[in-house]
């Protein structure tokens, strides 16, 4: 049976075979990067270097504000505890991710700092909730549930006017929407490698404006000044404590120049396409409800009377993989309407072709009819 | 002729250091610094020919690369 693969918001499948190659290339680099100056320690160290010289020139950063880390969500933990200071008051947006939401919340509720949630998709709602506190805003770019993508360049605006520390999530955006970090205003832009950059599942990026500065949630080896007590201040060593994975790098940087050459933009329209595509289909199933934005690489709706669990199992029968449920993002649930069962969310990439598309509308619209067929007579 | 060593605060700058020299057409090596001279352990610097050792410095101080004590004569 062929795979149909609508769970990219997990994680992109297939990847590109260079970015396969890579990362079986890198064996023959055993030596542990940043660990020695023989020569499998060199060329590990020059391919993490080249790697952060991808993402910075991605995101318009400097290469030595990139730091790798093990997913979006340890890069959003560094990020948030290491910029929020006591007593300081924070918003986070409503269509937050628990990647997000979670270690905001664990430093709310040991009384550390306070939080309140506003509604990305209208800027006065931020503004109003501004405090004389107020010193972080953390903004997810785009929904993984409804594409929902925030005015990041706005938002980025008013924290460079009063003084905020800016946190984006882009694990949805980055590789699919363009981020330049110095325009928005972007204090520290956290994504995972595995999404829509086509990285292997391993390494997560924590971007960083010039001169930032974090407390560390981590400590240990950093390869330099080993007698020092304390994690070096300069980045991206001061985040990075431990052994790099090497292996998920060399991939993700060949994942970069993937996407590099298609382009950015070039991607970002393409995904609309398929997603209008996909919404035309849902949108002559009188039953189904879509939630939120109609373009974007995720889409995610419900049918009347069947529970989306009972849609991800069929449909999966049928060689269609999606995923249901809450999609760790239970904030974006209540905003959206979707709260009572979750959703049904398909996730689209550059990969996938109108005909998934066709293929998953002829799919669900047989699960509809036996689900139907299946009810009992009224 | 003999080689100097930069001393570089991180393997990240060390790295950005040996390209900026190597965009100048200096040759440059990443090598360990040991411990002795610095005083904090494992160290890494940036090797370069003695006479190039101002070029580079020059270079270092116009990228912001921030950098330790020059050893000389390694």
């Amino acid at each position: 049976m062929k795979i149909v693969y609508l769970d990219n918001a997990a994680t992109t499948y297939p990847k590109p075979p260079e970015i396969v190659k890579a990362v079986s290339d890198s064996f023959k680099y055993v030596g542990n990067p940043g660990r020695g100056s023989h020569r499998l320690s060199e060329k590990a160290s020059e391919i993490v270097y080249n790697c952060r010289e991808s993402v910075a020139g991605l995101f318009s950063a400097n290469a030595e504000n990139v730091a790798f880390t093990m997913n979006a969500t340890q890069a959003l933990n560094y990020a948030i505890k290491g910029l929020t200071e006591h007593g300081d008051h924070v918003l986070i947006d409503s269509f937050a991710h628990n990647g997000s939401y979670r270690p905001l919340m664990s430093l709310v509720n040991s009384g550390f700092c306070s939080a309140d949630i506003y509604d990305s998709r209208d800027i006065s709602d931020l503004e109003n909730k501004l405090r004389p506190n107020t010193k972080v805003i953390i903004t997810t770019h785009q929904s993984n549930i409804s594409s929902d993508t925030a005015d990041i360049e706005k938002i980025g605006q008013i924290c460079a006017e009063n003084g905020i520390k800016f946190i984006v999530d882009a694990s949805q955006s980055a590789g699919h929407i363009p981020i330049d970090m110095r325009k928005m205003n972007i204090t520290s832009l956290c994504m995972p490698g595995h999404k829509g950059l086509f990285g292997p599942m391993g390494v997560g990026i924590l971007v960083s404006a010039e001169g930032t500065k974090y407390k560390t949630v981590i400590e240990g080896g950093t390869g330099v000044n080993s007698l020092d007590t304390e994690m070096p201040d300069e980045l991206p060593e001061r985040l990075e404590a431990g052994t790099l994975p090497l292996a998920a790098i060399a991939g993700l940087n060949a994942g970069i120049s993937y996407i590099t050459k298609k382009g950015v933009a070039n991607i970002e329209s393409k995904v609309n396409m398929l997603s209008d595509r996909l919404f035309m289909h849902l949108s002559k199933i009188e039953q189904a409800t879509i939630y939120g934005s109609h373009s974007g690489s995720v889409v995610s709706f419900n049918v009347d009377g069947i529970l989306p669990s009972v849609i991800g199992e069929e449909i999966s029968k049928l060689g269609i993989c999606l995923r249901t449920g809450y999609h760790c993002a239970p904030l974006a649930h209540k905003t959206l309407g979707s709260y009572e069962n979750g959703s049904v969310r398909v996730s689209l990439s550059p990969m996938n072709t109108v005909r998934d598309m066709d293929t998953f509308a002829s799919a669900l619209s047989k699960i509809i009819t036996n689900c139907k067929n299946a009810q009992p007579a009224r | 002729m003999s080689d100097c060593v930069v001393a570089m605060q991180s393997r990240t700058a060390a790295e950005r250091a040996r390209r900026t020299a190597a965009l100048a057409r200096i040759d440059a090596e990443i090598v360990s610094i040991d411990p002795s001279f610095t005083k904090r352990g494992c160290s890494v610097g940036v090797k370069v020919r003695c006479d190039k050792i101002d070029t580079l410095t020059e270079l270092l101080d116009k990228k912001k690369i921030s950098y330790g004590d020059i050893i000389g004569r390694y």
